[in-house]
């Protein structure tokens, strides 16, 4: 499949929402769902294989339960990332 | 010649080989005899550990016994340069070196040899010290997944990741160590075995040569059987190098003569202390007590709650996603051991979802760094126990070492709870592991030292002067190793 930049960041967004509402209303992430985020990511790989695919949605769902905890953070809205580039 | 000379100090050994009591061959080949009569297992590492190793420790990946040789001739052929010079020394399997494999405790890898070497072994090699061995570790820094057997007891596991490495100094396999840390990989092990370990701050030595798990995580650092041993070593290694952005412009000068600790207020994270079983934690409040008798004022200290195991799950699932993704796009990485593909495949999940989450995780790790850094302005030192208990039973799941009680062990419950453990990490803080006594089956306890970035020597002045008041660091496992 060859997608235009424009036809991949719809793709991924869409893919991301889908999963964002499924685990947030305490869904299981549907492997279509995971499928489609790795398709629209260059292609399924070793997780074309069924163990794999379960393992990666599984992964999926517990990460989401950690961002959503680290989301809870209340952060000062000067809070700059560690990741400032500097010369020193 | 003493018959444990394999147990000796840095500078004991370098004694010995100035005055010419001893040369590097002499030592080097008694450390390949004694690691290939009591830690070489019949079959090639890193494997399926289900097979038997016997009664041997798995401890070495790979044994470099013509490169050791040719190095030590090397040694004893040139002027001497420092108290390294000669000394056979082992790095922990990620750590790129010339002609001699380098697994990451894969059998991905098995047959991975780099032309390069990583800049730690340049500066050791450059200091004259000798490449020996390539220390077991868990796959990929992988927690408590190695090879390598506990010393002390072997149904008892070494921790994680730097294994190998801990174990190996304090079986007296090699003459000194070095590990890797991202959340513990260096302190933990050693507390396990009862090695001495010293994580450096983030930035003191170089990573270049070295397999990523965390950009902004990992740290190098030394293993050795005494604090003075860890000093010796992070001079040699520690300084600036352009190949690795995050490296400081700042030498480390070490000071042999401990500073005396008089008056300096030391924060005793209380509650850590008190995750410890009855009478562990009798041997943590005797480890006190010699630090109070040193002249430090100890004072108790409570920890908020903060996110930080939501912030290295964020943090290393991104950044090892990255740093595997060729692994990842030829599939090399499926090969990967059983017990490790849930790790595996939560670094792709990671890779998959939102980079703004990312980015977040670093802005609240803005704020506990500043946290912390606060904290190590009033107390120039916090200690804890590095970890409650000794070191947990080891069993044989899906052909692979595992812990028999997850929560036991690093990755588990109580990690999550040693707090300046876990700030020290986010923030890049050094941290040292001194043994400070043994539990009821006879499983090392140590504590950990934590002072704020750039402090190795007040760690280590403190250290020394712990361990010449108390000889917990010259205990021997016995041999044969018991099972």
């Amino acid at each position: 499949m060859t997608l235009s930049r424009r036809e991949f960041t719809a793709l991924v967004g869409a893919s991301t929402l889908r999963l964002t509402a499924q685990n947030s209303e305490g869904e299981r992430i549907s492997t279509q769902s995971v499928r489609a985020m790795l398709d629209a990511q260059g292609g399924r790989g070793m997780f074309a294989d069924s163990e794999w695919l379960e393992l990666l949605r599984h992964a999926i769902e517990l990460n989401a339960q950690t961002r959503a905890s680290l989301r809870r953070y209340s952060l000062s809205a000067d809070a700059e990332p560690t990741i400032t580039f500097a010369r020193y | 010649m003493q018959s444990d000379i394999h147990y000796a100090s840095i500078a004991e050994l370098s004694r010995l080989l100035e005055s010419r009591q001893l040369s590097s061959v002499e030592l080097t080949e008694l450390y390949l005899n004694r690691v290939e009569r009591l830690d070489q297992p019949d079959f090639d590492l890193p494997a399926d550990p289900a097979r038997s190793s016997g009664a041997k420790l798995a401890t070495v990946i790979t044994l470099a016994r013509e490169h050791a040789l040719e190095a030590a001739r090397r040694a004893d052929s040139s002027e001497r340069r420092g108290p390294l010079h000669g000394l056979p020394y082992g790095v922990k399997d990620l750590l790129d070196t010339r002609g001699v494999r380098t697994t990451w405790g894969s059998r991905i890898f098995a047959d991975n040899v780099p032309d390069r070497n990583a800049a730690v072994v340049e500066k050791l090699e450059a200091a004259g010290a000798v490449l020996m061995a390539k220390m077991s570790m868990g796959e990929f820094a992988g927690g408590n997944t190695s090879n390598a057997l506990n010393p002390w007891k072997r149904d008892r596991t070494t921790f994680g990741s730097s294994s190998g490495t801990a174990a190996g100094t304090v079986a007296g396999f090699i003459a000194f160590g070095i590990g890797s840390e991202t959340g513990g990989s260096i302190v933990y092990p050693c507390s396990a075995v009862g090695a001495t370990g010293l994580r450096p701050t983030f930035g003191r030595i170089s990573r270049y040569g070295a397999m990523v798990l965390s950009w902004s995580l990992d740290k190098l650092g030394p293993v050795g059987r005494t604090a003075e041993d860890c000093g010796l070593v992070l001079e040699a290694i520690a300084g600036y190098d352009s190949r690795d952005n995050a490296t400081a412009r700042r030498e480390f000068s070490f000071q042999r003569e401990p500073a005396s600790p008089r008056g300096a207020k030391v924060g005793v994270e209380r509650a850590a202390f008190e995750l410890a079983a009855p009478a562990d934690r009798r041997v943590f409040e005797e480890a006190l007590d010699v630090v109070r008798d040193a002249g430090c004022e100890l004072e108790d200290i409570t920890l908020p709650e903060r996110p930080y195991g939501p912030i290295f799950s964020e943090l290393v699932g991104c950044e090892s996603g990255s740093f595997f993704e060729p692994y990842f796009d030829n599939g090399r990485i499926a090969g990967c051991f059983p017990y490790n593909r849930a790790r595996v495949a939560s670094w792709m999940a990671a890779r998959l979802q939102p980079t703004s989450d990312y980015l977040f995780a670093q802005r609240v790790r803005s704020e506990l760094i500043r946290e912390a850094d606060e904290l190590l302005s009033r107390y120039p030192i916090v200690v804890a126990p590095t970890w409650p208990s000794g070191a947990a039973r080891r069993e044989v799941v899906d052909g692979w070492p595992v812990p028999a009680d997850p929560e036991l062990e690093p990755g588990g419950t109580t990690h999550t709870r040693l707090k300046i453990h876990n700030a020290a990490n986010v923030a890049g803080l050094p941290g040292l592991s001194i043994p400070c006594g043994f539990d009821e089956e006879g499983l090392p306890l140590s504590i950990q030292l934590v002072a704020g970035a750039w402090e190795e020597q007040v760690l280590l002045d403190l250290a020394m002067i712990f361990q010449r008041e108390t000889d917990w660091h010259q205990r021997r496992p016995p041999e044969p190793f018991r099972a």
